[in-house]
């Protein structure tokens, strides 16, 4: 009696385990097949029939956000579904790139999925992403800093969502926005950190800054200098780029500018919040966060001050781009002119709090009015998109590796960025 | 019919371990055959493209440069973490066998680090040890320091942070092993020793610690294995980047920036990992001799 129980529990355990690995298959073949039947169908049906669409379904893949992100990707979703008929199933990673990637490599990955600038020239080049017609997608009403950053060659690979830039904001209990300098240079060269430092409390710093090309590369840049050569080589070393950066690094030597990790907090935001710093240089992300977690820090933004007579600054934008592997061509295609088209990109912006990417949904919506995220908006004109190749990962990385040794002298700032650019080279030629 | 309830009972046998083998071959064997596949290629999964280029791959571990940086430092690592966590874990686990009062409240609360996760852990002392942080300050107040060390930015301490706080993380969970080792060391032992007028520390030297060898024995092949993977520490320590000055680069974390991120080299990476695995058997095997237990009686 035993046995036989015991030979049933174990046929149980292997039917269980055989039929685990083959439902889903079974189910999807037949329904995958038919779908694929119904797309070609609808390929030669016209174009923008709505009504084909119906009763169609695109998975979408992004990362998490903030509960307002959250409430307002929902709310975007709902109004795309009413008008198209289309359903959207959500799909959310936490680890994006990894998982995207082994998803992509294995075939499985959803029909539409955030893209970030950065990551842009990677994806394009490996065929992953569909290219995307500029007049379908009526990118003429997106600022061009942000419709390029997703360009390769002559064709488009995404469509900016959204985006931020990086704008100075400081603690009006400490700062008079009248007296921070108007230049970078006056500011990390002059005195003003050091006496706005001497009226301060004990504990609180003057500025935070961060070690990183992310954050850094508007003034590397700046007078036409490039950190890179040849497409895809690094040029720190270049003598340009080493001055551009020198009054960062010799206000970081002469302590008048601290990182956030010298401070025990784990970003610029957490540091300000906490008024641990009187000044520094964030994206407009901070705000909610201030918002949620410092309502009472009384703070002012304005523009980044100039550097070599120039206005300049970050932009990180992000974009739905489209899986070239598809089946739902047309279904992915509405889902991403609805997310950025006038309507959809409002809904979005104004539920996330986030920059519209379009000039017209800025203009409908009436972003410019708020002036916290007023020197954001302008800095959207004249920002330096944080894309550049698909090689910047190991450059910056080398950046972020060396640059701390500038700092505490044990290298000349000369050395150390020649350090890092031969570093990354390297490993760049290795992985050729 | 004592043969068929032979036969019968290999069906059953081969039946109960099936669906674990099933799931092994398809998740661990599988992939373990296919990086080994993998690491003679020059491979491109996203576009499928594998070219056959032969040994390539294992050659690039040994002439580069970060790859020897990153061996060096695991190396170390180990080096310092094993030892360390291995003999506190045996002292402390033997301070709580002793007859204390409270033991069970130390027992639990020297079990907490080991609970919490490595992540959390790490930002922890990523505070702690900050340029204005708690161990700064302490220093300073007590003039150990006329200046302070900024420990996460130095390659001097970057890895010896997260070296302790290794050590300080790992020594529970292998002081928890000991302590029921030590449940199994006969008392008459003891009391022996106690009639010809040992002293406690010879009894730990001369019965806890030879009692214990084979438990050492695991306690080395799990530090062993755990250090040489060392990854997620290093990660959320340098955002990624094994900085500063490479200090903080580990095998794992150089695997994992060559097969995700923007560098597509999945091939080198899986060369890398499979020469880690080596590397691991190897030094696994020699401290199981070394440690081997000779005649306990």
């Amino acid at each position: 009696m035993k046995k036989i129980f015991s030979f049933v529990l174990m046929g149980l355990l292997v039917f269980g385990v055989l039929t685990g690995c083959q439902q889903p298959s079974q189910d999807q073949n037949p329904s995958s097949n038919s779908e694929q039947n119904e797309s070609n169908q609808d390929s030669q049906d016209t174009e923008d029939n709505q009504s084909s669409l119906e009763g169609k379904k695109v998975v979408v893949g992004r990362w998490g956000g903030n509960d307002a992100e959250t409430a307002a990707f929902a709310e975007m979703l709902e109004g795309f579904t009413n008008k198209t008929g289309i359903e959207v199933e959500e799909r959310i990673y936490s680890d994006y790139n990894t998982e995207l990637q082994a998803e992509l490599i294995g075939g499985t990955a959803p029909d539409v999925f955030y893209v970030d600038a950065y990551m842009a020239p990677f994806y394009s080049e490996q065929g992953v992403l569909l290219s995307l017609d500029p007049v379908e997608f009526d990118l003429i009403n997106f600022y061009d800093t942000l419709s390029n950053a997703f360009k390769r060659d002559t064709k488009y690979y995404a469509v900016s969502k959204d985006y931020s830039t990086l704008a100075l904001y400081y603690n009006k209990k400490w700062v008079n926005e009248s007296d921070i300098p108007t230049t970078l240079e006056d500011l990390w060269q002059g005195d003003y950190l050091t006496t706005l430092k001497e009226t301060l409390p004990e504990g609180v710093e003057a500025m935070t800054y961060n070690q990183d090309m992310a954050r850094n590369m508007y003034y590397a840049e700046a007078g036409g200098a490039s950190i890179i050569k040849d497409d895809i080589y690094s040029s720190l070393g270049d003598s340009q780029v080493v001055e551009n950066l020198r009054p960062l690094i010799e206000a970081a030597k002469a302590d008048k500018i601290v990182t956030p990790q010298d401070l025990g907090t784990g970003w610029n935001g957490d540091a300000f919040g906490n008024e641990k710093t009187a000044l520094m240089i964030e994206g407009n992300w901070v705000l909610g966060f201030m918002e949620q977690n410092f309502p009472d820090v009384e703070y002012g933004v304005i523009e980044i001050p100039t550097f070599k007579g120039e206005k300049g600054t970050m932009v990180f934008t992000v974009g739905y781009g489209i899986n070239a592997a598809t089946k739902e061509v047309d279904a992915a295609k509405a889902f991403v002119k609805y997310a950025t088209g006038t309507e959809g990109m409002a809904t979005w912006t104004t539920g996330a709090g986030v920059l519209p990417s379009r000039i017209d949904v800025a203009d409908a919506t009436k972003v410019e009015e708020d002036p916290f995220k007023m020197p954001h908006i302008a800095g959207a004109q004249y920002a330096t998109p944080w894309q550049k190749g698909t090689t910047m990962d190991t450059i910056n990385n080398e950046y972020k590796n060396y640059i701390p040794s500038a700092i505490n002298g044990e290298r000349t700032l000369e050395d150390a960025l020649k350090k890092a650019e031969d570093e990354a080279n390297k490993t760049i030629e290795a992985n050729q | 019919m004592t043969r068929r309830k032979r036969k019968g009972e290999v069906a059953q046998g081969w039946g109960f371990v099936s669906p674990a083998m099933l799931v092994i071959g398809i998740f661990v064997m599988t992939s373990i055959v296919f990086a080994l596949y993998i690491s003679f290629h020059k491979v491109n999964l996203f576009t499928g493209y594998y070219e056959f280029i032969g040994l390539e791959n294992y050659k690039r571990i040994f002439v580069d440069t970060k790859t020897r940086i990153a061996f060096f430092n695991t190396v170390g690592f180990v080096a310092v973490v094993v030892p360390i966590q291995t003999i506190f874990a045996l002292i402390m686990a033997s301070v709580l066998n002793a007859k204390l009062r409270g033991k069970f409240v130390f027992r639990t609360i020297y079990f907490l680090p080991t609970l919490t996760s490595s992540a959390a852990l790490t930002m922890i002392f990523m505070f702690l040890f900050s340029l204005t942080g708690p161990i700064n300050q302490l220093a300073l107040n007590l003039n150990i320091l006329q200046e302070p060390i900024n420990f996460l930015n130095d390659p001097k301490f970057a890895l010896k942070v997260i070296m302790s706080m290794n050590i300080w993380s790992t020594v529970p969970f292998f002081m928890t092993i000991y302590l029921a080792a030590l449940q199994e060391v006969p008392n008459s032992v003891y009391e022996a020793a106690d009639v010809d007028g040992a002293t406690g520390f010879q009894k730990f030297i001369h019965i806890t610690v030879p009692q214990l060898k084979p438990i050492t024995t695991f306690v080395l092949l799990m530090g062993i294995i755990g250090t040489f993977q060392m990854f997620d520490q290093a990660y959320i320590f340098s955002n990624g980047s094994g900085g500063p000055e490479n200090s903080t680069l580990t095998v794992a974390l150089q695997i994992y920036r060559n097969a995700f991120g923007q560098n597509n080299t999945m091939g080198f990476a899986t060369a890398m990992s499979i020469m880690l695995s080596i590397v691991i058997f190897t030094v696994s095997f020699i401290a199981q001799k070394l440690n081997k237990s000779e005649s306990l009686y």
